[in-house]
């Protein structure tokens, strides 16, 4: 069942990591430590990269380097795409549905 | 100041993924290994005075290099499962192709025995042979088959034509099989 739990968390990850996108680029490191704030939504930080290289192979998000402050190699840079925008409020839609129902079957269970 | 392991612990980190990594795409391979040295570049300068025990620390917080490279290996076998087991076409695809044309059923017979050619493609081929050879070609063509014999008397001035357009199907069976082939072995075996 823990397996399950991980697989379902891997999926909505994709959606929190084009949520944090929606503002403004954001480097993976910046994008680690964001949703690494919120308890349980990384369990291992390294997951985002591949993660990242898929949604950028998908078209989902865009890529562009930028030059640091510091002296260090430029930063990549993660922007949200029209297709992840488009993904990222159909999902918004489909989620406010299914938890909705999701909630309403677990309370229906308790009962 | 580094810690006095630093790049033995970084080093030896990148190492063990990039092993982990042996299998997939070449530029997959690359850039997430560039990545994650990025990743521990960010995580040293945010660090005051760093110790072996602060850079564990974010290789533990990266999770196992192995579990990193499954990763890239999920995505791929998400993104394309047919891709599970490339397989490069032999003789046994040239002499189907081949005897297709010459010898029907021995043809066919080869086709269905390779591995190459998809569920679909060996029945609309078989299909093709099939109908050729139920007229009498291509094996007894010098002798025009039991029905075309019968066939080419009534049919007059269309006897060429139809002749002509029955002993090219399997020509035609023998070509969109290549063509496949050609298929096969170009999209399906490279990694998405």
């Amino acid at each position: 069942m823990a397996v399950d739990i991980t697989q379902m968390r891997k999926g909505l990850l994709e959606f929190c990591v084009l949520a944090q996108l929606e503002g403004e680029p954001r480097y993976g490191y910046e994008l680690v430590q964001r949703l690494g704030e919120v308890d349980g939504m990384l369990t291992s930080e390294g997951t985002i990269y591949p993660l990242l290289a898929r949604l950028h192979r998908e078209g989902l998000v865009a890529v562009e380097r930028r030059p640091t402050t510091s002296a260090g190699p430029p930063r990549k840079y993660y922007r949200l795409s029209a297709p992840g925008h488009r993904a990222l409020t159909s999902f918004r839609r489909e989620w406010a549905t299914l938890r909705t129902a999701i909630d309403r079957t677990l309370q229906g269970g308790a009962r | 100041m580094s810690a006095p392991h630093a790049t033995a612990i970084i080093e030896g980190y990148l190492a063990r993924l990039d092993l982990g990594l042996g299998g997939s795409d070449p530029q997959r391979r690359r850039e997430l290994v560039e990545d994650v040295r990025a990743h521990f570049a960010e995580a040293r300068a945010a660090l005051a005075d760093e110790t072996d025990a602060d850079l564990l620390a974010i290789c533990d917080r990266l999770g196992e290099p192995a579990d990193l490279a499954r990763e890239v290996g999920s995505t791929t076998v998400v993104a394309q499962p047919a891709a599970s087991a490339p397989y490069v076409w032999s003789w046994l695809e040239v002499a189907a192709i081949a005897l297709t044309v010459m010898a029907w059923p021995v043809g066919a017979i080869l086709m269905l025995l390779s591995r190459v050619w998809t569920r679909r493609e060996k029945v609309i081929a078989t299909a093709i042979g099939a109908v050729t050879f139920a007229m009498g070609f291509p094996l007894s063509a010098p002798f025009v088959g039991p029905v075309v014999g019968t066939l080419v008397p009534s049919l007059g001035s269309a006897a060429p034509l139809f002749v002509g357009t029955l002993g090219s199907l399997p020509l035609v069976a023998a070509a969109y099989l290549a063509y496949r082939l050609t298929r096969t072995n170009s999209p399906r075996v490279r990694l998405a």
